[in-house]
C-alpha cells in the first residue's frame, strides 16, 4: 500500500500542497481530483520522486518510499502531463532508450516494443521521429514507457489526453486491468467522466488541500448528489458558472 | 522633417497592417530567434559575439592594407591598379564568406520548414502571401547583413583606392565596391538558399548537410582572417634587399574573379576579360537569386506536402552504426551504458545545434592544418613525405572535434525531456561516465581513421598505417579527458553562457594542442616510420590511457544524474523581505 501522510509543498512563500493525507492501495484505481492550481500535478511529481516534499511522508508498505529511492523508481511507472520526449528519436528507439535504462532483457525489451506499437496501432510508424507524431501518438509512447518494466506502481497524469475514443476506450480498460492484477495505480485528470468510469476511490484537491476523498459511490451518496460532475463541483465551488458562461458568448460576439 | 531614425522605428514599433506584413515580421523574427539558449539577453549576447567576430577582420584589414598600398604607391606607381584589384578581391572574398557563414547560422530559417507548414498551412492564407512574406522578410535580412558587412570595407576602400585621384574617383570606387561586393553577398546567400531549400525537400539528411556547410564555411573565414595579412605584402627594401611587392593569387575559376570583373567594369578599367567576368557576375547572381525565388515556392509546397501526409521514405536514417558498434565495445557489458551511449549518438547524429559547435571548432582544426602545409609555400614535394605538418593532420583535426564534442555536451537537447532520465535511470551510476567515454570513443575514432586515411596519398598508405598506431590510442586519451572533465549526461542540463571560460582557459587549449597534436606528431616523425619505435609510443599513450581510464572510474562513481533540477525553480522565485509582518493566519 502506498500511503501519503501529511504532504506539504512549499514553493519558497507559495503553497503548493498543505497536510494532504491519502493511501492508495493494490488492485484499485485511485483518481486524483482537481481544478487547475490545486496541487494535483504536485502531488504527482512527488510520487514519482521527481519532487520532493517539503514536510510529511510517502510510505509504501509502512516503509519510508523515498529511503532508496532508486529502488521505489524502480518498481514505479509514470506518465507525465506533458507529454515531453526526445522528438528526433523514432517510436521503437525512445521505448529501447527508456527498456535498457531500466535494464530490460534485450530480446524481452524488443518483443515488448514491437508488441505494444502493434497494439497500440503505431507499428506502421515506427521509423518515424517523435516530432511527426500526433498528440495522441506521443501519448501511446508514454504509455507504453510507462507500463514497460511492469511497475508495480503506476502514476498517471492525463493519460487519455489526445487519444482518439477507440484508443481511450482501449486504454481506460488496461488501467483498470493492471489494478486488477493487484498493481496500484493513481490516476491524475480532469476529464470527470474518465475518472468515474475508471476509478474505485477519488481524492479531490481544492487549493492544495483536500476537500474530498471516498469512493465516487459514497461521495455521490454523502452528498446526494447524481454524478461525480455535481459532487466535483459542489465540492470545490465553482461558482457563478453561468455568469462566465454567458460572459464568454459576450466576449467572443463582441 | 522626420529623422530617419526614428522612421525606421516607428516602422518597427507600429501595428501591422496586413496579413502580408504580420507573416514577414514574423519570418523576420525567425532569424533572431532560438530553442537554445533560454533568454534574449543570452542570444543577443552571442549573436553580438558572432557579428564582432565577423566586423573585426574588416575594421582592422583596411589600416593593415592602407599602410600597405601607401607605401607601394611610392615606391611602385606602376602596381596602384593591381594593388587595387588585390584589395578589391580581398574584399569580395571577405564579403562573400562573411555573409555565407551568417547564412550557415541562420540555415534553418532560410527556407520554409514543416512546422512552418503546420502552423500556416490551417489558416485562410493564400500560399502567395506565405511565399512572399518569406522572401521580402530573406530580402530585407539579406541587404541589411550584406550593407552592414559591406559598408564597413567600401568606405575605407574608396578613401585609400581613390587617394591618388579626384574626388570622382573616390566616389566611383566606392560605388564599385559596394556594386561588386553586394552581388557577391546576394550570389552566396541565394545559393544557399536554393541548397536550403532543395536539401529540405528531398533529402533528410539537410541537418547533415547544414553542418558540413558550416564547417566549410567557417574554415574558409578562419583561412581568409589568418592570410589577410599575407594577401598584399610590401618589401620596402634597404641597401642589401630590393624592394618588392608580394601579392597572393586567386585561381582563375574562383567566383570571386566575376565579381572583381564587375567591379573592375564599374571602375571603368580596360580589358575584355573583365566585361566577360561582370556579365558572368551578373548572368550568375540573376539565375542564382531566381533559382532562390522559385525553390522558395515549391519548398513552401513540398513541406505542406510532407506535414500533411508524411511519406514512408521520411523515415529518420538510422544513427551512425559505425560510431554505435565501437561505442557498444567500448562500454563492455553494462546495457544501462550502451543505452546511455546510443541516446548521446543519437542526439549528436540528428540536432543541428549540437553539430554546429563541431563543425565550427573542426573549422578552427582545418585552419592550423591549412596554415600549416601553406608555410610550404607551394612545393608539394615537401609535403610528400612524414613532416610534422603532415602527421599532426589527424592529431590536430581530432583534437579539435573533441574539444567541439565536450562543448556540444554542454548543449541541452529538448531540456524539459530529461525528467526520462530522472524517472527512469539510477540517479547515480559509473555507467554515465562510461557511456560518455565510449561515445566520445565512438564519434572520434572513425573521423580519426578517416583523418588518418587522408594522409596515405601524400605519406604513402604503409607510413599512414603505422601512424594509425599513434592515432588510436590519442583518440581514447582524447575521450578519457572528455570523460573526466564533465560529470553529467551530455544534453540533460540547461546551458550556462560562457562555460568555456576561453579568455582564461586559452592556455589549457593550447596546451592541449602541444598534448594531443603536436607531441605525438613530433614522436612519430622521430620514430622515423621504425615499427619498433612506433609501437613504443604507442605502448606509452595506451599506458597513459589506461591512468586516466582508472581515474575516471573512481571519479565516475560520483557522477550522478541531477534529481534537484526542479528546486533550480524555487531558487528562482525570488521573495524580497521588506520588513512586514504578516499575521499568523496568512503567513505560509
Amino acid at each position: 500500500m502506498l500511503a501519503v501522510r501529511r504532504l506539504t509543498k512549499h514553493y519558497g512563500a507559495l503553497v503548493a500542497i498543505h497536510d494532504v493525507s491519502f493511501e492508495a492501495r493494490p488492485g484499485e484505481v485511485l483518481g486524483l481530483l482537481g481544478p487547475n492550481g490545486s496541487g494535483k500535478s504536485t502531488t504527482v511529481k512527488i510520487l514519482t520522486g521527481l519532487l520532493r516534499q517539503t514536510t510529511g511522508t510517502v510510505q509504501l508498505d509502512g516503509a519510508d518510499a523515498f529511503a532508496d529511492l532508486e529502488a521505489y523508481k524502480r518498481i514505479i511507472g509514470y506518465v507525465p502531463e506533458e507529454p515531453y520526449l526526445y522528438s528526433y528519436l523514432t517510436g521503437p528507439e525512445y521505448l529501447r532508450l527508456v527498456g535498457r535504462l531500466r535494464e530490460l532483457p534485450e530480446r524481452a525489451l524488443n518483443d515488448k516494443i514491437d508488441r505494444f506499437l502493434q497494439l497500440l496501432g503505431i507499428y506502421d510508424d515506427r521509423h518515424q521521429t517523435l516530432s511527426s507524431y500526433s498528440k495522441g501518438m506521443r501519448q501511446k509512447i508514454l504509455i507504453a514507457a510507462s507500463v514497460l518494466h511492469n511497475p508495480r506502481i503506476v502514476v498517471l497524469d492525463e493519460p487519455f489526453s489526445g487519444l482518439d475514443v477507440s484508443a481511450a476506450r482501449v486504454l481506460k480498460g488496461f488501467v483498470r486491468a493492471i489494478a486488477a492484477e493487484g498493481k496500484i495505480v493513481i490516476f491524475s485528470s480532469h476529464v470527470l467522466e474518465v475518472v468515474e468510469q475508471v476509478c474505485s476511490r477519488v481524492v479531490i484537491l481544492k487549493d492544495g488541500r483536500i476537500v474530498g476523498h471516498d469512493s465516487v459511490a459514497s461521495l455521490r451518496a454523502t452528498l446526494r448528489l447524481p454524478s461525480l460532475d455535481a459532487v466535483f463541483a459542489s465540492l470545490v465551488a465553482e461558482e457563478k458558472i453561468e455568469e462566465r458562461t454567458n460572459g464568454l458568448l459576450a466576449a467572443m460576439k463582441a | 522633417m522626420l529623422h530617419p531614425l526614428r522612421h525606421l522605428r516607428d516602422i518597427a514599433s507600429r501595428v501591422p497592417r496586413s496579413r502580408f506584413e504580420v507573416l514577414c515580421r514574423a519570418f523576420f523574427g525567425q532569424f533572431f530567434s532560438s530553442e537554445t539558449v533560454t533568454s534574449d539577453e543570452q542570444l543577443q549576447r552571442a549573436m553580438a559575439g558572432v557579428l564582432a567576430f565577423l566586423i573585426t577582420p574588416a575594421l582592422l584589414s583596411p589600416i593593415q592594407m592602407a599602410a600597405s598600398f601607401e607605401l607601394a604607391a611610392l615606391r611602385f606607381p606602376a602596381m596602384l591598379e593591381a594593388m587595387t584589384r588585390q584589395m578589391a578581391t580581398v574584399y569580395i572574398t571577405y564579403s562573400m564568406v562573411g555573409v555565407g557563414v551568417i547564412a550557415a547560422v541562420m540555415w534553418d530559417t532560410l527556407s520554409f520548414d514543416r512546422r512552418d507548414a503546420m502552423v500556416l498551412g490551417p489558416l485562410p492564407l493564400p500560399a502567395s502571401t506565405v511565399i512572399s512574406a518569406k522572401i521580402t522578410a530573406l530580402a530585407i535580412f539579406l541587404l541589411i547583413v550584406a550593407f552592414a558587412v559591406n559598408v564597413i570595407t567600401a568606405v575605407p576602400f574608396s578613401m585609400v583606392a581613390g587617394n591618388h585621384q579626384a574626388a570622382v574617383g573616390v566616389v566611383r570606387h566606392f560605388v564599385a565596391h559596394m556594386v561588386a561586393t553586394m552581388s557577391a553577398s546576394v550570389f552566396v546567400f541565394c545559393l544557399l538558399v536554393t541548397l536550403r531549400a532543395i536539401v529540405g525537400g528531398l533529402s533528410g539528411r539537410h541537418v547533415a548537410f547544414a553542418s558540413l556547410l558550416r564547417f566549410l564555411l567557417f574554415s574558409a573565414l578562419l583561412c581568409f582572417i589568418v592570410f589577410l595579412p599575407m594577401a598584399l605584402q610590401v618589401e620596402p627594401g634597404g641597401r642589401r634587399r630590393q624592394a618588392s611587392v608580394q601579392m597572393m593569387t586567386i585561381p582563375g575559376w574562383s567566383p570571386t574573379n566575376w565579381f572583381l570583373g564587375l567591379h573592375e567594369w564599374i571602375r571603368g578599367s580596360p580589358g575584355a576579360a573583365w566585361d566577360a567576368g561582370a556579365r558572368r557576375a551578373i548572368a550568375f547572381t540573376v539565375t542564382v537569386t531566381a533559382s532562390a525565388v522559385l525553390t522558395t515556392i515549391a519548398g513552401y509546397r513540398r513541406q505542406l506536402q510532407i506535414a500533411l501526409a508524411p511519406s514512408a521514405t521520411d523515415a529518420v536514417r538510422r544513427a551512425p552504426r559505425l560510431a554505435r558498434a565501437i561505442a557498444r565495445l567500448a562500454t563492455g557489458r553494462s546495457r544501462f551504458a550502451r543505452a546511455v551511449s546510443d541516446f548521446i549518438l543519437s542526439t549528436i547524429a540528428r540536432n543541428s545545434t549540437q553539430q554546429a559547435t563541431i563543425a565550427v571548432n573542426a573549422a578552427i582544426g582545418l585552419t592550423l592544418i591549412v596554415a600549416s602545409l601553406l608555410r610550404s609555400r607551394g612545393d608539394l614535394t615537401q609535403l610528400l613525405r612524414p613532416r610534422t605538418a603532415v602527421l599532426w593532420i589527424p592529431l590536430v583535426l581530432i583534437y579539435w572535434i573533441a574539444i567541439g564534442l565536450r562543448a556540444a555536451f554542454f548543449v541541452p537537447s529538448e531540456l524539459p525531456a530529461a525528467w526520462m532520465f530522472r524517472c527512469n535511470a539510477p540517479l547515480q551510476t559509473p555507467a554515465y561516465w562510461s557511456a560518455t567515454r565510449a561515445s566520445a570513443i565512438g564519434f572520434l575514432l572513425p573521423l580519426a581513421l578517416f583523418a588518418d586515411a587522408l594522409i596515405g596519398p601524400l605519406i604513402g598508405v604503409r607510413a599512414a598505417a603505422w601512424h594509425a598506431m599513434i592515432v588510436v590510442p590519442v583518440v581514447v586519451l582524447l575521450a578519457e579527458t572528455i570523460a573526466l572533465t564533465v560529470d553529467f549526461v551530455p544534453f540533460t542540463r540547461p546551458y550556462e553562457p560562457g562555460h568555456a571560460k576561453l579568455k582564461t582557459r586559452w592556455p589549457f587549449y593550447l596546451f592541449g594542442l602541444f598534448a594531443f597534436a603536436i607531441w605525438p606528431a613530433r614522436a612519430a616523425m622521430y620514430a622515423g616510420g621504425r615499427p619498433a619505435d612506433i609501437v613504443a609510443i604507442a605502448e606509452w599513450l595506451w599506458a597513459v590511457a589506461v591512468v586516466l581510464e582508472i581515474a575516471g572510474r573512481l571519479r565516475g562513481r560520483t557522477w550522478r544524474m541531477d534529481p534537484a533540477e526542479e528546486y533550480k525553480d524555487e531558487s528562482a522565485i525570488a521573495v524580497l523581505n521588506i520588513g512586514i509582518v504578516l499575521p499568523n493566519e496568512i503567513r505560509p
